[in-house]
């Protein structure tokens, strides 16, 4: 396995790929902007790896090693000696379809030899929660019966706007597409690990109405106002200063799982989630300090590479999906994180990444998961 | 050389250096436009911040007034339910501080007090009237032990009243709570179990008596009757009739068996168990003789003088005569034995009378009863004499009997001898009712 990592940026890209990487066992991530045409980069490159498996989608902001980089095409090359691999995709309308999608990607993924998925997904008109649930009910059946399968990825990203999202499949951009890949081999390792940073803080209060994963009411008062109240003279910038108040909810079955907001109507002063608010559910605002987020992040490396099992060696890719609210609360000091991050991982290991709606990983027993707010590295590498 | 890592990163950024300075105006403009944008961030996290802590802090003062207000919502109810408790409690309870102030108390403590509570809280018990109990309730504070018992009496409408009283130490020790029962019905219970108790030895011991002395009679009877016979026959013989002396002796003879006769006779009413005799006008010289025929002789073998007052013959005195008989022959039996032993030796029985009461008054050569003595000698099974004299039971059953007679056995104290009386009402209720 050989990795290659190169960013477009100012019309210019950071150095040349090398197109003798092509083969149909070679990835293409491609992490970018939305609001900027790549057609004539994603052209070159397509024109250049024709035989590879290029997916991306947008960002709020990509990662290219440590540097946090705007209005940039950012792209990693990773050729496997002993693994091959699977693209597919599904439409995501709208959040009534994130279930079947996930089955759907599932069901087109499996076979006995499949080790990991890497999915991206719109990060708006979709519901995180039951799309990892539909994919992950498929991918269970297969771990069951021949080893465990991990499934990690991200919701892709519009900048602090929350306007339009894209995914890319093999050169085509899409608003409501969602896009998994499947590596197959014995050979190939793959590891997550997934921290926050975020503590809860306030009183804890119920969620007195809601709807799938639109919260209308928290203690008999309108969600919006509470949120308006906390942020001050931010409320004008909702619902990106949204990201800076992730709730902490608490069920029956599950404890302080993190949803951050995706979207705001004033009109019925609701906030929509990126995963399922349930109504009677404990939720409790959180917050972070720089410092904390930072630390989540190497920590996040630490347990990626706990995960690895195997000796851990370059060459080695690191996917590291974090989360807008993150990039809000660190602004100019983004990179302390991915910074912090590379400081545990193994030198010479290629960074890609972009800051998402919400990340995808394993939790626990569950095979994947929605996650809010955090940090979240996949480490691929293919052993001799 | 710049240390600041974003300072350092933002100039890489811009492709500058601590050595590189900008040189154009767009590097100028930039590397500004890159500072300006870490000011703004700066006020921008500042004011969020600001607005943060006070929005923090009226939701604490939000909070902290709801939880001031549930708090003391709370506290009053659990005062209050805490009230409802110790006012349910059939025992009285206080709790007094270090100083003996008492700090709170129930409705039954302040009723035995006879203050309000809101006098008797804060103040000491002394100063409420109540030494003893102040003073008992202090010694805790300097006691080994943190719990302790005590019994206590106290007067409730002129009734002495006894409370058992817990005393126990808490909060570090500086709290006292006492809790009392009143124990007066239950030590009143266990009184009169154990007289239920003697009464049934006595009767037991009264009817293995009785049934001997039956048996005594049946056996004795007879040949009495042949001793008479013949003692009359022999009276009546001519030669019997002109021998004084042989006719003196053959009288003699047959006076002896009529007294014999005549001590069965009594022995069989003494044993028998009168309680449950009714009550009956009888005459009080009658009940007197018997139990004088019942002791005569054993004081007339101590050499002790028997002084009988003259009793009017038909007074007569509502009583169960045998039980009545029974408290004489034990106070007359006791001063024998009292005065079996000293130089001078005499008993005395006398009858007094008032418009309601007769008085028969018991009175022997003694000094009178020591006041050790006093104090217990109504008590069951309490003995001066010797081991296998007396049971200690004679008092105490006398003074049972002479009580259902709506009577008093008492010790005279004024007299400078032993002086026992038995006053006895004439008529008994239940016959002035009729």
């Amino acid at each position: 396995m050989i990795n290659q990592v190169a960013s477009h940026s100012k019309g210019k890209w950071s150095k040349d790929l090398d197109p003798t990487m092509d083969s149909e066992s070679s990835l293409l991530l491609c992490f970018y902007d939305r609001q900027t045409d790549w057609s004539n980069q994603l052209r070159e490159i397509k024109s250049k790896f024709p035989q590879s498996v290029i997916l991306g989608c947008s960002g709020a902001g990509s990662i290219f090693g440590t540097r946090v980089v705007d209005s940039s095409f950012v792209v990693s090359v990773t050729r496997f000696d002993h693994s091959r691999l699977k693209i597919v995709t599904d439409r995501c309308n709208s959040s009534d379809d994130s279930y079947s999608a996930g089955q759907s990607l599932g069901k087109k993924l499996l076979d006995p030899e499949l080790r990991s998925v890497l999915v991206l997904s719109v990060g708006l008109g979709v519901n995180g929660t039951l799309l990892s649930r539909g994919l992950t009910e498929v991918i269970s059946t297969q771990s069951d019966k021949y080893g465990s399968v991990v499934v990690s990825g991200g919701l892709a990203g519009d900048g602090p706007r929350f306007e339009t999202t894209t995914t890319m499949a093999n050169g085509e951009f899409s608003s409501n597409q969602v896009v998994a890949v499947g590596i197959y081999g014995s050979k190939v390792v793959v590891s997550t690990g997934s921290f926050g940073g975020w503590d809860p803080f306030g009183p804890e209060r119920r969620v007195t109405k809601s709807k799938g994963n639109v919260l209308y009411e928290i203690d008999g008062q309108p969600a919006l106002d509470l949120y308006k109240t906390y942020l001050g003279d931010q409320a004008s910038q909702l619902p990106a200063s949204a990201l800076l108040f992730p709730l902490a909810i608490t069920t029956d079955q599950r404890r302080g799982v993190v949803r951050t907001i995706l979207a705001v109507d004033e009109a019925s002063s609701s906030l929509t989630f990126a995963g399922d608010i349930p109504e009677n559910a404990i939720v409790q605002l959180m917050k972070a300090n720089i410092s904390k987020l930072v630390s989540g992040a190497s920590s996040a490396g630490d347990l990626a590479i706990e995960g690895m099992r195997s000796s851990v060696a370059t060459p080695m890719l690191a996917i590291a999906i974090s989360c807008v609210g993150r990039r809000l609360v660190l602004g100019e000091r983004i990179e302390d994180e991915t910074e912090s991050l590379q400081d545990v991982l193994p030198r010479g290991t290629e960074i890609v990444g972009f800051y998402s709606y919400g990340e995808l990983s394993p939790q626990g027993a569950n095979t994947c998961e929605l996650h809010n707010q955090t940090m979240t590295v996949t480490l691929i590498q293919e052993t001799a | 050389m710049i240390k600041n890592r974003l300072l350092s990163r933002q100039l890489r950024q811009s492709e500058l250096s601590f050595d590189s300075i900008p040189t154009d105006l767009d590097q100028w403009r930039n590397f500004l436009s890159t500072i300006e944008r870490t000011y703004e961030e700066s006020d921008s996290q500042r004011k969020f911040n600001e607005n943060l802590t006070d929005t923090a802090q009226a939701e604490m003062e939000r909070l902290y007034k709801i939880l001031k207000l549930h708090s003391e919502q709370e506290i009053q109810r659990q005062e209050e339910k805490l009230e409802l408790v110790l006012a349910a409690v059939p025992s009285i309870i206080s709790w007094v501080d270090r100083t003996g102030k008492v700090v709170g108390l129930n409705d039954k403590m302040a009723s035995i007090l006879g203050k309000p509570k809101s006098k008797v809280i804060g103040s000491t018990l002394s100063s409420i009237g109540c030494e003893e109990l102040d003073s008992l309730v202090r010694s805790t504070f300097d006691e080994v032990e943190a719990e302790t018992s005590h019994d206590f009496n106290f007067s409730i409408a002129n009734e002495t009243r006894v409370f058992r009283i817990i005393l126990k130490r808490f909060h570090s020790d500086e709290f006292t709570v006492l809790v009392g029962v009143d124990i007066t019905e239950e030590l009143l219970h266990q009184r009169m179990l154990a007289d239920a108790r003697l009464k049934t030895m006595a009767a037991s011991r009264m009817a293995a008596l009785g049934e001997m002395a039956a048996g005594i009679a049946h056996e004795i009877n007879n040949p009495l009757a042949i001793i008479s016979g013949t003692a009359q026959l022999v009276i009546k013989m001519p030669e019997v009739q002109n021998n004084a002396e042989l006719k003196k002796r053959a009288e003699k003879i047959n006076s002896t068996v009529h007294r014999i006769s005549k001590i069965i006779g009594a022995l069989r009413t003494f044993a028998r168990d009168g309680e449950q005799d009714p009550f009956i006008d009888f005459s009080l010289k009658s009940i007197i003789d018997d139990s004088l025929e019942l002791t005569r002789e054993r004081i007339k073998m101590l050499n002790v003088d028997l002084q009988v007052a003259d009793i009017e013959p038909g007074l007569e005195i509502a009583c169960r005569p045998t039980q009545l008989a029974q408290v004489l022959v034990n106070l007359i039996n006791n001063s024998r034995d009292a005065v079996s032993n000293l130089n001078e030796k005499w008993i005395k029985v006398e009858v007094d009378k008032t418009d309601d009461n007769i008085i028969i008054a018991i009175t022997d050569s003694g000094p009178g009863i020591p006041a050790y003595v006093r104090a217990k000698m109504f008590n069951p099974f309490f003995t001066t004499k010797e081991v296998g004299v007396g049971t200690g039971l004679g008092l105490s059953i006398s003074a049972g009997i002479v009580k259902s007679h709506n009577g008093q056995l008492r010790l005279e104290s004024k007299s400078k001898n032993t002086r026992f009386e038995v006053v006895l009402p004439i008529v008994q209720v239940a016959q002035k009712a009729s």
